[in-house]
């Protein structure tokens, strides 16, 4: 490595002194309001130092990145598949890729425990973790023609792992599209403007389908374009909509009615063809997706917010209304996405590597990328921050946590210490447009709140609130309902996959019996756990979102045990410890996590518990004749939850017995290490 | 200023055909010409691409 000249060590020691004082700002700053740009300040700086330090230390020191060496796309250049691409293209593909709802919604959860612990994970779990597995996986990846992370597991490691790595996958999907499903849900009852506006997408994809398929073949751009614009008028039409007394009725409706919409719309898109919706959607999302997260950039930076949420509040001790739990494990298991995403690997490892012209790039999209999703992170937690406690409680607390009616729930809120008023809630309902914003459990309304709050101090003011907070609306629902078509979708082809060993026509995606068969389980699976996050007292939030965050977990363990078998394969156990130590950090969460959450005596955070002690609420005759069934359902749910995080706990051990079984090998001299590369080739292609 | 800011929307525009697959037909037809083959439609390479894209996990939560 070149040494650095006196100018270029002056900027990164004043890039370093500047990142330490707004660290020192954030971390000393109580009972004082903290200015938002401090937040923005402090992750800039450690991401850059991160970026420039770290990751070249793992590019040349640990991974020994071989920029004369041929990648898969140079290698295997088909012009489809594999195809060298410049880097700022993969780049843009691969952010566009891994960034959705999570490290939206994820940091706006965690916010319950105030803002810094969230922050601080996000700084640090971004950098030493997150980042370092996306592209180490990346890299591995690359060194093998492609493959997939379950394709690597099977052969670094064993056939179980590469099993376990399959099965992970389709569970994580499985809960994942729930959950996100529950915060459409939770953001659109009851909301005639903001379920006009996502339903308009729909006839405005079929149009643009029609556009891109018949009329002008692939012009994507144009197509996004036309899409956009009338996106953007459905926005500003919800309005009329709301206002009308006969059209508001049409676009009414309660959380479950929701629920079976979207359950009939993500069975219709995984059956209808790629091209009349999960396509279009798909461009639409994408470029509002990006065009927001730039604006809401500027926005801070422009409107440069006062944060009112505490950096810690009362609510680190585990009592907190969103979902119960401590600090450890739960705010690293609901800030996945932003800090540390297991999902990631799945990107890593499908569509980017095989993209990839040179191996030195690995490094910018792999890396780079992830610390770009950690700013989002650090943006939607000013986005929560920036609203008033008490307001933030109100939006995001259960109506089983803090009263069924507005008075309760404002009483019980300022009992917290956290001051709201009946008048300021429904003042701030009628400036965004809605009825009513408490009960809004999920994280998507106080983001979109926080939102407009931002936008309209830079642009427009308080008349045009209701417009930003409805466009932030869409913005989230637009692009959860986009992940929910694909993830539906890639969940059917992983079921025909696997139900194509037992009997080979339900195997054939072409085969439209099956077809309606595995995309109906799909839709069933994760339709069961939406309905029950709907109609749960607790809001659906605490039982949901902690087992998405354990399984998206379990699949950063499963990547994390690959790149670490690998580098010890390559003889870099003495760099082992890059991956080893975001490795047993987030096994220590996820394995405690599901502990609390399978047997903690806490009825709020223990499912056997809850269980328990609603049979006992029967049996004591305290449960009325007529919800007796109800009741009933509910224990049934509570034990289906602890079986499904019991399985991921499993899976966790198992992929950890099996990783550990081989490291012991090598290092004991046991079993020589095969490292399944793919054989080095010079490359021909510029740099 | 104004060659300045040309010249920046048409690398802007470069970027998002690029990134959004819009170019992807005319250089698969190019490469297939210089082999001598025969490229397939600008509709049916969309639909494959599309079946490609979306069959295995491309967006992430």
């Amino acid at each position: 490595m070149r040494r650095m000249s006196i100018l270029k060590k002056l900027v990164w020691f004043l890039v370093a002194g500047l990142g330490a004082v707004a660290v020192g700002i954030i971390a000393t700053s109580r009972g004082e309001r903290l200015n938002a740009v401090w937040l923005v300040a402090a992750a800039a700086c450690i991401f850059v130092l991160g970026y420039r330090f770290y990751s070249r230390f793992i590019a040349y020191r640990v991974l020994e990145l071989d920029e004369t060496r041929a990648t898969p796309a140079e290698r295997k250049d088909d012009g489809r598949d594999f195809t060298p691409t410049n880097k700022w293209v993969v780049f843009g593909h691969h952010f566009a890729a891994i960034a959705g709802p999570g490290p939206l919604v994820g940091p706006i959860l965690a916010a319950q425990f105030g803002y810094l612990p969230g922050t601080l994970w996000i700084l640090i779990g971004g950098v030493l973790g997150g980042a370092v597995q996306d592209f180490v996986t990346l890299f591995c990846s690359i060194r093998r023609d492609g493959k997939s992370l379950g394709q690597m597991a099977k052969e670094e490691i064993s056939s179980t792992a590469g099993w376990t790595a399959l099965v992970g996958v389709l569970l994580i999907m499985i809960i994942l599209i729930a959950v996100i499903a529950l915060v459409v849900v939770n953001a659109l009852k009851g909301s005639p403007w903001g379920l006009f506006t996502i339903a308009a997408t729909i006839p405005i994809a079929f149009l643009m389908a029609f556009h891109l398929r018949y009329l002008r073949p692939g012009r994507i751009l144009e197509g996004s374009l036309i899409g956009v614009t009338l996106v953007m008028a459905a926005v500003v039409g919800g309005r009329y909509v709301a206002e009308s007394a006969t059209l508001s009725h049409w676009f009414n409706y309660s959380g479950p009615a929701l629920a079976w919409m979207i359950i009939i719309y993500g069975l219709a898109a995984s059956i209808l063809p790629v091209w009349l919706l999960l396509a279009p959607r798909d461009y639409l999302s994408t470029f509002v997706k990006l065009g927001t997260i730039l604006a809401l950039a500027v926005g801070i930076l422009a409107a440069r917010p006062l944060m009112h949420l505490p950096a810690i509040s009362r609510f680190a001790d585990g009592t907190g209304p969103i979902f119960a739990g401590k600090i450890f494990p739960f705010c690293f298991i609901t800030i996945a996405c932003g800090a540390i995403s297991g999902f990631h690997s799945l990107i890593s490892s499908g569509t980017t590597p095989k993209l990839i012209t040179n191996e030195t790039h690995a490094r910018m999209i792999g890396y780079g990328s992830m610390l770009m999703e950690s700013f989002v992170g650090i943006m939607a937690i000013v986005a929560a921050g920036v609203l008033q406690p008490g307001v933030y409680f109100a939006v995001n607390s259960p109506a089983g946590i803090v009263g069924e009616t507005a008075g309760k729930a404002v009483a019980t809120i300022s009992g917290w210490g956290f001051p709201v008023t009946q008048a300021a809630m429904a003042d701030l309902a009628s400036k965004v447009g809605e009825i009513t914003l408490f009960n809004r459990t999920g994280g998507a309304p106080s983001l979109a709140v926080g939102m407009a709050h931002i936008f309209s101090n830079v642009l427009g003011g308080t008349e045009v609130m209701a417009f930003w907070y409805h466009f932030a609306i869409m913005f989230e629902a637009l692009f959860i309902l986009t992940v929910l078509d694909a993830g539906t979708r890639v969940g059917r082809f992983m079921l025909q996959d696997l139900l194509g060993h037992i009997w080979k026509p339900l195997g054939r995606t072409g085969w439209y019996p099956g077809v309606v068969f595995t995309s109906m389980v799909v839709v069933g699976a994760w339709g069961y756990f939406l309905y029950q996050g709907v109609v749960d007292p607790l809001g659906g939030i605490n039982s949901l979102w902690p087992l998405f965050g354990i399984s998206n977990q379990l699949l950063a363990t499963i990547a994390l045990c690959v790149c670490t078998t690998i580098l010890i394969k390559m003889k870099k156990t003495r760099y082992a410890w890059v991956t080893l130590a975001p490795l047993s950090w987030l096994v220590a969460v996820t394995m405690t996590a599901s502990y609390q959450k399978i047997w903690s005596p806490d009825p709020r955070l223990g499912f056997l518990s809850h269980a328990r002690m609603l049979s006992d609420h029967i049996a004591s005759g305290a449960i009325p004749a007529a919800q007796i069934a109800t009741t009933q359902r509910l224990i049934f749910n509570d034990r289906l939850d602890a079986a499904v995080t019991l399985v991921f706990a499993a899976l966790v051990v198992l992929i950890l017995v099996e990783s550990g079984r081989h490291w012991w090998a090598y290092a004991a001299g046991s079993r020589e290490p095969v490292l399944r590369e793919a054989p080095a080739e010079l490359s021909q292609l510029e740099a | 200023m104004v060659t300045l800011m040309l010249k920046l929307l048409k690398t802007l525009w470069t970027y998002l055909r690029e990134v959004s697959g819009e170019n992807d037909y005319a250089r698969y037809r190019g490469r297939v010409a210089a082999e001598g083959g025969d490229p397939v439609t600008r509709q049916e390479f969309y639909d494959q691409r599309l079946q490609e894209k979306y069959s295995r996990p491309n967006r992430c939560c």
